[in-house]
């Protein structure tokens, strides 16, 4: 057993001694009797006594004060103060800061024993019980710290179960997480750093104090995760954060970089499914797309929805040239004449590949460098500056658009934005697409083209039939009206010079009339005369012949009569203009507008009790023509206009437009109506010769196709008609400026 | 003396019609049904002016009135038809067949006065003992065209033919009489250039400008001297157009009668006739007017044709084309007999004179179109 090592304060060794005997009756305690002005607290340490008795007899108080601080140092030792009673209450004092126990010195030697064994007890008791706590509280302190860190995790994890929010907010929160899970909360500051992007705490200052943890997906580097303390001087901060804290900060870390690859995860199926979406998509537009559509802004709209952030260049290979053209887009893009010279030079520079297959990865290229040559010989620095701008880009693709090993095209994006970064896969697929429906569009249009020519050289060679079949019954009905005319002439000749005669006759006849009532007059005045019955018979047969009434009604049968052979005259007149042989009228230059103005002014009196008369007569220089000609087509066609307003008249709104326009080399002149309309079935019939509406004796139905004849045969050029049954009528004559030059080839050009 | 006239129709209603007209007109009237009939009675009678139908029976008009001319050349010979087919009426006036062409339906005036008026000029010119010049374009073939190239169908071209025309006075006065003697009374042609629009050059150049020429040339010199009319016409031509192109600009209708061959009418037909039948110069350029009245020319040309005479008291108007001609007709003279060279001492200096200035001007300009005459002969 382990002896009791007991150090006695004694004032005196005697004393000191008597307790010693006192107690060596017992072999269990060793002894160190300092004297009390001697250095106690080095015999303390020396001795490390584990029990101190101390005597009454310390009588000097301060001693004793000093005594009790001293021992005050060493709570851990009990002490046993050996008192008079009357000082009992002193004892009792200092017993109350340390001392273990008392003794009355009168009854130290019985009882002196069984209290040191009571307080040594008691003492074992309270170190026993001072230990325990003190583990108590270790491990309390201990688990306050894993609840913040507790708490910091559980509120990350909080965080980065909010799907739907967005990354810059999460790695926000996150770092304002940190600092409360740290030792020293206001001391802290964090920061994130997230693809270039810094996220921080409002107490973020810099500082070179920080600890830091590395963001990593997989092997790439993403970014870290820096926690640092605000103030600090330099003995405290030589370890500022502890293991626990460096660990904690890794298990945030840790978390974030899960966080993150679950999000990047996440953008990527999101972006796959958006492009499959804008695949299928694509695939339907492309699908529907038509000849008329102007495909290659189909494709760059397509690709500016991919790259939404980049600057797209379309090019359409021209096998003449073997060069490939920028397509300029007719959007109101203003960068237009950017991307002009940017195509320019970057299509210049592209390398055309003398064979070239879609499926060959080969022809995606990217043609980052050099491009900067562009920059060259651009004085422009606006102008300049956009290129160097959009040459800035993050990657820059180009794809030929081939098909079956034929180059079409060529695609250049420029990718200005990380965002517009796609798989390759995608951007080939798309380009394959529009590789197909550019083939396709480009073989529709062939056939288109082809077609249209076609049917144009169709539309030609049916109007030549109708023109020649059109001659043809013009020529024939020429010879048949000037056979016709000539067999009328005949009778007409005789018809209208006997007419002439006749009204000479008529005349003496009329006069010799006249001389005889004169005669008749003067002899009733005889009436006793013998031959007076005679006379009487005369004028009583003159009387029932009614010879006054017919003497006076002779003029007016004779000019009506006279009306008629020339309206004959003016018919049979027409039907030789077939033959055009008794025209000597030359053709002269002429201003077309004075010539409708005149002719107008002919009409006005006619047309205007049906319709208003509206002219828009624009510049046209001299025309040749024959103006006689010319004059009766526009009578014809400004009677027929007003014909057609006879239902409706002028208050009915009936209305004529005549409007003249030049268009080298040929004169226009339009003469439109709102009257009746021609009826469709009539339509193709109106040139023909004899073809009339009019009832019959009206019209001849030879104004129109002697209109046609002036104007296509005699002038090279060209009358059409176009009409609306119950809306309107427009002829829109059209002659070359110099009908007189016309040679045989350019006359049958105009013909066509 | 009353004209005698012989009408040939095959319709009897005709013949009546011009029989009351014209014998109450004091006419002697002779009709016949036929060609046959008709001949017969020129054969019996003593006709002057023969106005045959075209298309009749057997014979019809051209033939008939060909016959005419072969039998009784100074007969004088129309057409009256209702037909007006181009081909027919060029072919009765070209060769001389006819000498005018009427259409039916007629007015009788026209034909009495046109009747009245060729017999005029007829007795006229047989006074004068220049009956032999009324046929003396149809019995000579016209110059060919300088152009030695034939043209080809596709270069019937309005102003190829009228270039052709300038360098051709013969073919200008034959195409100028046919045209008037076509339709009488509907309207006159004094300029080349319409009288190609209305026949078209195509026709023109069939009827006036292709020809055999061994007949002329047999003459030997008459080469030099009608080039040298040639060229004397053309100047005074394009003279003509040059100071009357203001007066052109004025009006747009109006056209530029053809009047350069006028001045060397004379000399023209004098080469044209055969030695012995020959005139003499003075007797030609006196008949001139009468002539070109009986082939039907515009009045302007009868009035040029007087003034160049000398006789412009008989010329009622006051023409600008006809001073015109006056003008370059002179100027044309002097600078081809005496040659003008430009005094280049004076031609920087002002002009004092104003009519001298114009007179130097037209003389330059004469000069220049010489030179370009010259350069085209």
């Amino acid at each position: 057993m382990r002896k009791l090592r007991v150090m006695i304060l004694a004032d005196t060794p005697m004393r000191a001694e008597s307790l010693k005997g006192e107690l060596r009756k017992s072999d269990m305690y060793e002894f160190c009797t300092p004297l009390v002005d001697t250095d106690v607290p080095g015999t303390i340490g020396d001795f490390s006594p584990t029990l101190i008795i101390v005597t009454s007899h310390i009588s000097n108080r301060e001693k004793r004060d000093g005594l009790a601080g001293l021992l005050d140092e060493e709570k851990t030792i009990p002490i046993i103060y050996i008192t008079e009673f009357s000082e009992n209450r002193i004892v009792l004092q200092t017993d109350s800061i340390q001392s273990s126990g008392y003794v009355i010195k009168s009854l130290e030697h019985q009882l002196l024993k069984p209290v040191i064994d009571l307080v040594m007890i008691r003492h074992h008791l309270t170190r026993k019980f001072q230990k325990k706590e003190q583990i108590l509280l270790k491990k309390t302190f201990n688990l306050r710290k894993r609840v913040k860190e507790l708490h910091c995790f559980y509120g990350i994890s909080k965080i980065t179960e909010q799907w739907g929010k967005p990354v810059d907010e999460v790695l926000q929160e996150i770092t304002d997480k940190i600092p409360p899970a740290m030792k020293n909360p206001e001391q802290t500051f964090a920061c994130t750093v997230y693809r270039g992007r810094r996220y921080h705490t409002n107490n973020y200052v810099p500082t070179s104090f920080t600890l830091t943890k590395e963001l990593r997906a997989g092997e790439n580097l993403i970014g870290r995760i820096e926690i640092g303390f605000i103030t600090g001087k330099d003995e405290e901060i030589k370890h500022p954060f502890q293991y626990e804290e460096i660990d904690l900060l890794n298990g945030i870390a840790a978390q974030l970089e899960n966080y993150l690859e679950r999000k990047s995860l996440e953008i990527k199926i999101e972006r796959r499914n958006r492009e499959l979406s804008y695949l299928s998509e694509t695939a339907m537009i492309f699908s529907e797309i038509s000849i008329s559509d102007d495909i290659f802004k189909v494709i760059t709209n397509q690709l500016s929805r991919l790259f939404p952030n980049s600057i797209i260049i379309i090019g359409e290979y021209c096998p003449k040239e073997h060069s490939i053209a920028f397509r300029a887009m007719d959007s109101a893009d203003n960068r237009a004449e950017l991307l002009n010279s940017l195509a320019e030079g970057i299509f210049k520079k592209i390398r055309i590949p003398e064979k070239c297959c879609n499926t060959d990865y080969r022809s995606l290229e990217r043609l980052s460098g050099g491009l900067g040559e562009l920059l060259n010989g651009l004085v422009n620095t606006e102008q300049r500056r956009e290129i160097e701008g959009a040459l800035l880009s993050e990657e820059v693709y180009r794809i030929n658009i081939c098909l079956e090993d034929h180059l079409l095209g060529c695609v250049v994006v420029l990718v200005q934005d990380s965002a517009d970064l796609l798989e390759k896969e995608i951007f080939e697929t798309l380009v394959r697409q529009a590789a197909g429906v550019l083939y396709r569009w480009k073989t529709d249009k062939k056939v288109e083209s082809i077609n249209n020519q076609l049917s144009e050289a169709n539309e030609k060679l049916k109007a030549t039939q109708t023109q020649m079949v059109h001659q043809e019954k013009l020529a024939s009905v020429g010879r048949l009206a000037s056979g016709v005319a000539h067999e009328l002439n005949n009778p007409l000749g005789f018809i209208s010079s006997n007419f002439g005669i006749l009204k000479e006759y008529v005349r003496k006849l009329k006069k010799y009339i006249e001389f005889q009532d004169d005669l008749i007059r003067n002899m009733t005045s005889f009436a006793e005369r013998s031959d007076g019955e005679k006379i009487e018979k005369a004028i009583e047969y003159r009387k029932k012949k009614n010879i006054g009434y017919i003497l006076d009604d002779i003029d007016e049968l004779l000019s009506e009569s006279d009306e008629g052979l020339n309206r004959v005259a003016v018919i049979v007149n027409n039907l030789r203009s077939f033959s055009r042989i008794d025209d000597v009228s030359g053709i002269t230059s002429v201003d077309f507008n004075e010539t409708v103005q005149s002719v107008l002014s002919v009409t006005e009196n006619q047309i205007r009790e049906f319709a208003d008369v509206e002219t828009n007569l624009g510049k046209l220089p001299a025309v040749e023509c024959c103006i006689k000609d010319i004059n009766q087509v526009l009578l014809n066609l400004l009677l027929n206009a007003s014909e057609a307003l006879k239902t409706k008249g002028r208050h009915g709104g009936g209305k004529i437009l005549i409007k003249t326009y030049y268009n080298k080399p040929h004169i226009y002149c339009e003469i439109s109506d709102n009257g009746i309309g021609i009826t469709s079935e009539n339509i193709g019939k109106i040139f023909d010769p004899f073809f009339t509406t009019k009832e019959i004796g009206q019209g001849t139905g030879l104004g129109l196709s002697i209109s046609y004849d002036i104007i296509v045969n005699k002038h090279g050029g060209k009358l059409t008609v176009e009409s609306q049954e119950g809306s309107g009528t427009q002829f829109t004559l059209i002659i070359p400026e110099r009908s007189v030059v016309l040679t045989p080839q350019e006359h049958s050009d105009t013909h066509l | 003396m009353i004209p005698r006239i012989l009408f040939v129709d095959d319709e009897q209603n005709i013949l009546s019609s011009l029989r009351r007209f014209f014998f109450s007109e004091n006419f002697e009237v002779h009709t016949a049904l036929s060609s046959e009939s008709g001949m017969k009675l020129l054969h019996e009678k003593p006709i002057d002016f023969v106005i045959s139908d075209f298309r009749m029976p057997e014979t019809n008009g051209i033939a008939f009135l060909k016959q005419v001319r072969d039998e009784f050349p100074n007969c004088g010979r129309a057409i009256l038809s209702g037909l007006s087919d181009q081909e027919i009426v060029l072919s009765a006036l070209v060769h001389g067949i006819a000498e005018c062409y009427f259409v039916k339906p007629w007015e009788n005036e026209t034909i009495a006065e046109e009747i009245v008026r060729r017999q005029k000029i007829r007795d006229l010119l047989k006074e004068q003992g220049a009956l032999m010049l009324i046929d003396i374009l149809e019995s000579l073939p016209p110059l060919p065209p300088r152009d030695t190239q034939p043209l080809r169908a596709e270069n019937y071209d309005t102003r190829k033919v009228l270039s052709l025309l300038e360098e051709n006075i013969l073919s200008t006065l034959r195409l100028l009489k046919v045209v008037n003697s076509a339709y009488v009374g509907i309207r006159k042609t004094s300029s080349i250039r319409s009288a190609v629009q209305i026949l078209g050059p195509e026709t023109v150049f069939k009827y006036f400008l292709q020809s055999n020429i061994s007949a002329f040339y047999d003459n030997p010199g008459a080469k030099e001297k009608l080039l040298e009319l040639q060229r004397h016409s053309y100047i005074v031509d394009r003279v003509i157009e040059q100071i009357t192109d203001d007066k052109k600009n004025q009006d747009l209708y109006s056209e530029i009668p053809t009047l350069g061959f006028l001045t060397v009418l004379p000399q023209l037909l004098m080469l044209l006739l055969p030695p012995d039948e020959n005139p003499g110069i003075k007797k030609l350029s006196s008949v001139c007017p009468a002539l070109l009245s009986f082939w039907n020319l515009p009045i302007i040309f009868v009035e040029a044709s007087l003034i160049l005479e000398g006789k412009e008291s008989q010329v009622p108007q006051d023409d600008v084309f006809l001073k015109a001609l006056s003008i370059a007709h002179r100027a044309t003279e002097a600078v081809l007999r005496e040659g003008y060279i430009a005094d280049k001492k004076n031609s920087g200096s002002q002009v004092k004179d104003k009519s001298e200035y114009s007179e130097k001007i037209l003389r330059e300009q004469v000069a220049k179109t010489a030179e370009e005459a010259f350069r085209r002969f």
